[in-house]
């Protein structure tokens, strides 16, 4: 039985990842209805930053700031350079800007640290056992901090002002002008969370696994974590991260014989495309209707 | 356009398309010696600079320039030419490996292209280096060298071989059969993998002990599944096939589940202290590794000494504290270069190139890797022994220090 | 005073002149022109040039199907490498392990990968946009990974493809993927302004509109579907009949990528847009290589430097191209073809 919950809990601690950036691809799409395919790369920049300034002899609180003040900076960049011009334009558009913007940041990083693959410096080391079930403590960061940005995002949009401004935003713009909200400051805005959830979710990931230009092809990963959970719901895309991380776990462990190694990936793709063609918006998702 | 123009029009192109074909089929004149430029001899190598791989390409980058500069400035060069080298970047991919071999043999026409890094590389372009006549070398997996690759040279024990050795080791050695103990073997699902499993899989059965494989995608980084599929099979020993990124990735899970097993890494590739520099130290005292080629650390080593004492004299402290097996392979596989070029003469062509490196008997490199033999051999590989060595961890420092001889297989691998 | 903007010679003046695929004697005869240097390239070219005209040939390919999915019928496609190899193992397949003469196995690699295209399209046609891009996306990965694990065709580790028995050297083989080429151009020119070429431009521009006036969506999708699947398909099988040796390597997300780039600088929606752009992205990267390889001589730059830098150019150039001329090449091939004949009054 411990097997069993021993699965549940790696499958949690993955998800947690998947969920942290899904939730940041999730923010965007919510305010702007841009699919940001940089999303992971974005992450792995920021993540980078922080190593570099830590490797540098800086405490973590200095390497955090320099990240989130990129990701702060990096994301009010790409709103203004590459999002503004594009306003209008078809879905597909927008999307390969992000998509050129990924390869953009995927090249930077191999000129500036290269292509070798980094730990970063154990902060938690060891690991925690819990009736039988063991636990890596960075498994747990991550878990924490992935619980923590969803339970802040929700508090933000649903409580402060400028939160209610961005929720009304992605209702519906035209109103929101009217009444009296600034979207393009919105628009500045909703990147720069997403830039701040992208550190969360990149030290995560960092932590979890290891640094390298690479680490950005994680997002490829955290479709099928959004489509499940549906792409503009938060909570929904939290949920999805998790569930679709439990669900390879124990795709791996236990039908591991059908497909081999690959097996937990391949089988989420194929549960992908199955809720692709029943419920393509996902389970906390809005049906977007299409008015003639 | 009227029909009389039309149909004209037609068959001149016609006409045209039938001629050039006819031209382009017959074989083209040879200018000038390929591989020699003037006073330079050009040598290539395409190496995985970028991606899961870049440690290797990168290692053996700084070794195979430090040998060439130093032929080049102390040893006035060979037979009189100076030595320019040439990497491209493959990427590890097959893809992108045979444009860079295409473009090192065709364009910038090289004399041999020394190291191809990488099986499923060189299994993608020794169809074209074999037509093409160019000597190529490459790394110590058998299924490369099956069938007939008479420009293809290797240095090192076949993975196959080492991978037996190792069970060996665990099944004797480490008293395995005696205590009933069985091994997990993991490793990639590609041609890197498979002669790692083949002969520890052989070795297994001659000796009588249980070996379970896993396979897992090349570039995968999702080890949690396997640490619990380790977990349930109980195994004590974990031999793994993977390359450095995936064996840190592997030892971290296992940590996280706790689990008392010992490590082994099957072949020269798997067997670096420089695991540890992301895997963390847990595992580092019950870490051995089978290798045939000397390790980076190892100051007892002539040619390893030497080595290492240039690149402290360059001051490339890095790279003396990275223990990163690639070092050691661009230096042998340049000395080895060099040598064939030596032998071949002042008028060296591709041909007298290979034709001296096949004849080569007893070559002895001064350190790095047994004396080798490539005449009157089928398949040009020259090891047939590897050595355990153990991790040990001094002041904070992972280093691996040999605790055997050189020895042979347990079970006799025949390669084909 | 009579101003002629637009020439006597573009006036059609019967049925005839509306079937002419090239009415104008200019371009007939530029088009001879670039046809015979082409013929004649392997006459000159070595080996390495042949080979990289060869490759833009098979990016013309796919970049033209690709664009039937996505720029004449907005259908967005992520699957593009899926199906390429597809195509390029049913080659390996049927003509290296069942032994069938080349153009038989490029026809039926061709056709099936249509199928698994109309296969993938039929399920998934009420999606739109993102969600339809993300079934394409998942079938990609669905179907390298299961490639990757299959005995048959050498799992990982690739499995070889014959040359054909007339194109075994490199300037044979260029006229072997030349003719393909021309032969599915001259049928995707035909495709362009045929019925199936403008129902895809109504889907695209207003779908519910279009199907108001009697447009079937569900049959023309399906179409746009095997068309595109059909040119992948045989692009994948020339790829590897070209490179004798396939795997699941060869076929990373990044090249859908690379094909979506292609049809986006080039131009969407037409055939012409795609040809400039497959041919633009496939011969800069060589000037870039040429280039990098001049100045690592001279500089001490890692030799990955230019890897990098070439992803950095290709975001970058994705990007301008997205906000100054989202038209591509093929925009402002046409802008400066008014230009020039509307001179000297364009403004």
């Amino acid at each position: 039985m411990t097997f069993f919950f021993q699965t549940l809990v790696n499958g949690l601690a993955v998800g947690a990842l998947y969920a942290a950036m899904a939730m940041s691809l999730s923010v965007i799409y919510k305010g702007t209805r841009v699919v940001n395919f940089a999303q992971g790369d974005i992450a792995m920049v920021l993540t980078f930053v922080f190593w570099f300034t830590i490797g540098r002899g800086m405490p973590w609180y200095i390497g955090l700031s320099a990240s989130l003040v990129l990701a702060i900076v990096l994301g009010m960049l790409v709103e203004r350079l590459v999002l503004r011009p594009l306003i209008g334009e078809p879905l597909f558009t927008v999307v390969m800007a992000t998509v050129g913007l990924a390869t953009i940041l995927q090249g930077l990083t191999g000129i500036i640290w290269g292509h070798d693959t980094y730990r970063l410096p154990d902060i938690f080391p060891g690991s925690l056992e819990v009736a039988g079930v063991s636990l890596l403590m960075t498994h747990i960061f991550s878990m924490v901090v992935s619980l923590g940005m969803l339970i802040l995002i929700v508090v933000f949009l649903h409580r402060s002002r400028t939160g209610v401004a961005m929720r009304a935003t992605a209702s519906d713009q035209d109103a929101a002008q009217l009444m009296g909200i600034r979207i393009n400051n919105v628009f500045a805005l909703i990147w720069i969370i997403s830039g701040i959830i992208s550190v969360g979710a990149g030290l995560a990931l960092g932590y979890s696994q290891f640094l390298s230009v690479g680490m950005g092809g994680f997002i490829l990963k955290v479709f099928p974590a959004i489509i499940l959970g549906g792409l503009d719901s938060i909570t929904g895309v939290f949920l999805g991260g998790l569930s679709i991380g439990v669900f390879i776990s124990f795709a791996s462990v236990y039908m591991g014989g059908l497909f081999g190694g690959a097996s937990s990936e391949i089988i989420s793709y194929m549960l992908t495309f199955l809720i692709l063609m029943f419920k393509p918006y996902g389970f906390f998702g809005t049906r977007e209707i299409e008015r003639v | 356009m009227k029909t009389k123009s039309k149909f004209l029009s037609v068959l001149f192109v016609a006409v045209l398309v039938i001629v050039c074909y006819g031209k382009s089929e017959a074989a083209e004149p040879q200018k000038e010696v390929p591989g020699i430029s003037g006073d330079k001899i050009l040598i290539g190598a395409s190496l995985p600079l970028s991606g899961p791989a870049a440690y290797a390409g990168r290692g053996t980058l700084e070794s195979l320039i430090m040998y060439y500069d130093y032929i080049n400035k102390e040893q006035g060069g060979v037979n009189g030419r100076q030595i320019k080298f040439i990497a491209e970047d493959d990427g590890y991919d097959p893809g992108k490996a045979v444009q860079a071999v295409r473009k090192l043999v065709t364009i910038d026409k090289v004399i041999a292209v020394a190291p191809v890094i990488g099986t499923p590389c060189i299994m993608a372009v020794r169809g074209f280096l074999n037509t093409e006549k160019i000597v190529a070398f490459n790394g110590i997996s058998g299924d490369p060298f099956i069938g007939n690759w008479p420009y293809l040279f290797g240095l090192g024990t076949p993975y196959e071989i080492q991978a037996a050795i190792g069970v060996g080791f665990i099944a004797n050695d480490l008293g395995a059969k005696k205590a009933g103990d069985s091994i997990y073997m993991v490793i990639p699902d590609d041609a890197f993998g498979a002669p790692q499993f083949k002969g520890a899989d052989l070795a297994a059965k001659e000796l009588g002990i249980k070996l379970t494989v896993e396979k897992v995608p090349r570039q995968t980084d999702q080890f949690a599944g396997v640490a619990m599929n380790i977990k349930r099979s109980g195994a004590r020993y974990v031999m793994a096939g993977t390359p450095r990124t995936g064996t840190a990735a592997l030892m971290r899970e296992v940590e996280a589940q706790q689990l008392d097993v010992t490590f082994l890494g099957p072949n020269d590739v798997n067997t670096e202290a420089a695991i540890f520099d992301l895997a963390g130290k847990k595992y580092a005292e019950k870490y051995y590794g089978v290798h045939s080629i000397s390790l980076w650390e190892d100051e007892n080593d002539p040619l390893i000494k030497w080595a290492r004492d240039r690149f402290k004299a360059a001051g490339k402290m890095d790279v003396l504290k990275e223990k990163n097996f690639f070092y050691v392979w661009g230096l042998i596989v340049a000395k080895t270069v060099v040598e064939g070029l030596k032998r071949a003469g002042p008028d060296v062509s591709r041909e007298k190139l290979a034709d001296n490196l096949r004849n080569m008997e007893n070559f002895d490199l001064g350190g790095g890797v047994a004396p080798v033999t490539y005449k009157g051999q089928t398949l040009l590989i020259t090891g047939t022994t590897a050595r355990v060595s153990k991790g040990t961890v001094v002041g904070g420092v992972v280093s691996l220090k040999p605790i055997t001889e050189q020895r042979k297989s347990p079970v006799a691998i025949k390669l084909q | 005073m009579q101003v002629q903007i637009i020439p006597k010679r573009y006036l059609k003046e019967n049925h005839r002149d509306y079937l002419k695929m090239v009415p104008i004697r200019i371009k007939q005869v530029s088009l001879v022109l670039l046809l015979m240097a082409l013929i004649l390239t392997p006459t000159w070219a070595g080996g390495y040039v042949l080979g990289l005209l060869t490759h833009t040939m098979i990016a013309v390919i796919g970049a033209v199907g690709l664009n039937f999915m996505v720029g004449f019928t907005g259908q967005v496609s992520l699957g593009q490498a899926a199906y390429m190899a597809v195509g390029a193992y049913t080659m390996a397949i049927f003509a290296g392990q069942f032994g069938l003469p080349f153009f038989a196995a490029l026809l039926i690699a061709g056709l099936i990968t249509a199928s698994a295209s109309v296969l993938v399209g039929a399920p998934t046609l009420h999606l739109k946009g993102f969600y339809l891009s993300m079934a394409t996306f998942v079938f990609h990965f669905i179907v390298i990974m299961l490639i990757g694990r299959w005995d048959f065709v050498g799992t990982q580790s690739g499995i070889s493809v014959p040359r054909p028995v007339f194109g075994k050297s490199d300037g044979s083989f260029f006229y072997v993927t030349f003719t393909v080429t021309a032969l599915l151009l001259y049928c995707g020119f035909n495709l362009e302004r045929s019925y199936l070429g403008r129902a895809w431009g109504a889907i695209r521009d207003r779908d519910l509109a279009a199907a108001a006036v009697g447009i079937s969506l569900a049959r023309l999708k399906l179409w746009a579907n095997a068309w595109s699947g059909f040119y992948a398909g045989v692009a994948g099988a020339l790829f590897a009949s070209f490179l004798s040796y396939i795997s699941p390597e060869h076929f990373p997300f990044l090249l859908t990528i690379q094909y979506l780039g292609m049809i986006l600088v080039g131009g969407l929606g037409t055939v012409l847009g795609s040809v400039f752009g497959a041919v633009f992205m496939s011969l800069i990267p060589e000037g870039i290589r040429f280039l990098s390889a001049v100045i690592v001589e001279h500089t001490k730059l890692a030799p990955t430097f230019f890897g990098d830098a070439q992803l950095v150019f290709f975001g970058i150039i994705i990007i301008c191209t997205l906000i100054y001329a989202p038209k591509g090449l093929f925009g402002f091939w046409e802008d400066t073809k008014l230009y020039f004949r509307t001179w000297p009054l364009s403004y």
